[in-house]
């Protein structure tokens, strides 16, 4: 089939027919999606910051207690790291959602990469920035606590756990995100400015 | 029901004159009717998102392709997160390609069933590539969606070519 016929081909083929809505539905529809799509982002932007106020007020109760000084000094860090956890949430969400929906499609592939890439950054590193200070500052706060050993060493176990399976549990998406991320660098790779043309490519015109 | 506004308007002039664009493109991305709807809808979306940035109504065309296709490189991403598109067993093939049925009926033509699983078996930047060339786009246009220069666009487009000659003997026999 050559470039003509494929072309008349696809000129012909029956329209297709979208699920039936009047333009209005239409219309009502769209603003409908926005409000989700906005409400859906605010929600989720207040769900982690205020999971980070609950946990550094309740930080905040702690120091304002009679306490050693071990425990007001895993207090603060419990509350610094939750200022950290939150900055660096709203920090990377905020730089994505300035990217325009009509960039060409080779920006477009730049920019999901770049995506990825932070996702990959922030969960590779999620021990340091998010479990391993606020585990340290609780683990701290609860040492400074007078109380019996057992209960000590149990607590420290759970933190442990817990900081496991942060590390476990996020090293599954790294897994995923690195083959997303090699899939979407091939295809990126695959535009000629990237590659190096070889003498087998000329231009349309040949039969297909 | 809310009255219709200016941008109401714009924006139904807008996906009536190039409703089956952005339809062909989503069967050119998505392999199933559930994530066809899913991606026109989320394309309508963005491009009510985007009609502000519109101000020539004489590049409406290639707007609407460079939104659209922007929704499918997301669109992929999340479901390839999700491990929707591509089967890990058939991950050999070309990056990105999908595995359509070759029995689920869309067009009455067997040949343009044909060309639509040749199409979905290329990867992204040659499924658009291809779509926009069939769609009859200059090599000027074609660049400007892509971000490519137009001296790269006939190059890749035969390479893309070559393949889809491949793929439709083989989808064919």
């Amino acid at each position: 089939m050559n470039d003509h016929e494929l072309k008349q081909l696809w000129r012909e083929q029956p329209p297709f027919s979208p699920a039936h809505a009047t333009d209005q539905e239409l219309a009502d529809r769209m603003k409908k999606m926005m409000r989700r799509f906005d409400r859906t982002i605010l929600w989720r932007d207040a769900r982690e910051i205020g999971a980070c106020v609950i946990v550094a007020l309740l930080a905040g109760l702690g120091l304002l207690r009679q306490a050693s000084m071990m425990t007001r000094i895993g207090n603060i860090i419990v509350i610094l790291s939750c200022l950290v956890i939150a900055l660096t949430l709203t920090v990377v969400r905020r730089g994505r959602r300035g990217l325009s929906p009509d960039r060409s499609l080779r920006d477009s592939l730049q920019a999901e990469i770049a995506k990825v890439s932070g996702q990959l950054r922030l969960l590779q590193t999620v021990v340091w920035w998010y479990a391993a200070p606020l585990l340290a500052g609780a683990a701290l706060a609860e040492l400074g606590h007078q109380g019996g050993i057992i209960g000590k060493i149990v607590v420290m176990l759970i933190l442990v756990a817990a900081g496991w399976f942060v590390h476990w549990f996020n090293q599954h998406g790294v897994n995923g995100l690195l083959r997303l991320k090699a899939e979407l660098e091939r295809t990126l790779n695959s535009v000629p400015e990237f590659a190096i043309p070889t003498q087998d490519d000329k231009p349309e015109g040949e039969a297909v | 029901m809310n009255p219709q506004t200016n941008s109401d308007r714009g924006f139904l002039k807008l996906i009536e004159t190039n409703r089956q664009r952005i339809l062909k493109v989503c069967h050119v991305y998505a392999a199933t009717p559930h994530d066809r709807d899913d991606l026109y809808q989320e394309i309508l979306l963005q491009i009510w998102r985007g009609l502000p940035n519109l101000r020539e109504q004489s590049y409406a065309g290639t707007w609407v392709y460079r939104v659209a296709l922007n929704t499918v490189i997301s669109f992929l991403r999340r479901n390839k997160s999700h491990g929707q598109i591509v089967p890990a067993a058939n991950s050999q093939l070309i990056e990105w390609s999908d595995q359509r049925q070759p029995a689920e009926p869309r067009r009455d033509d067997p040949r343009i069933e044909s060309l639509y699983q040749a199409i979905a078996r290329l990867n992204v930047y040659e499924r658009a590539l291809l779509t926009l060339y069939l769609e009859d786009l200059s090599y000027e246009q074609i660049a400007e969606v892509m971000g490519i220069s137009a001296n790269h666009v006939g190059v890749m487009l035969h390479r893309a070519k070559a393949k889809l000659s491949g793929m439709m003997q083989e989808v064919t026999t």
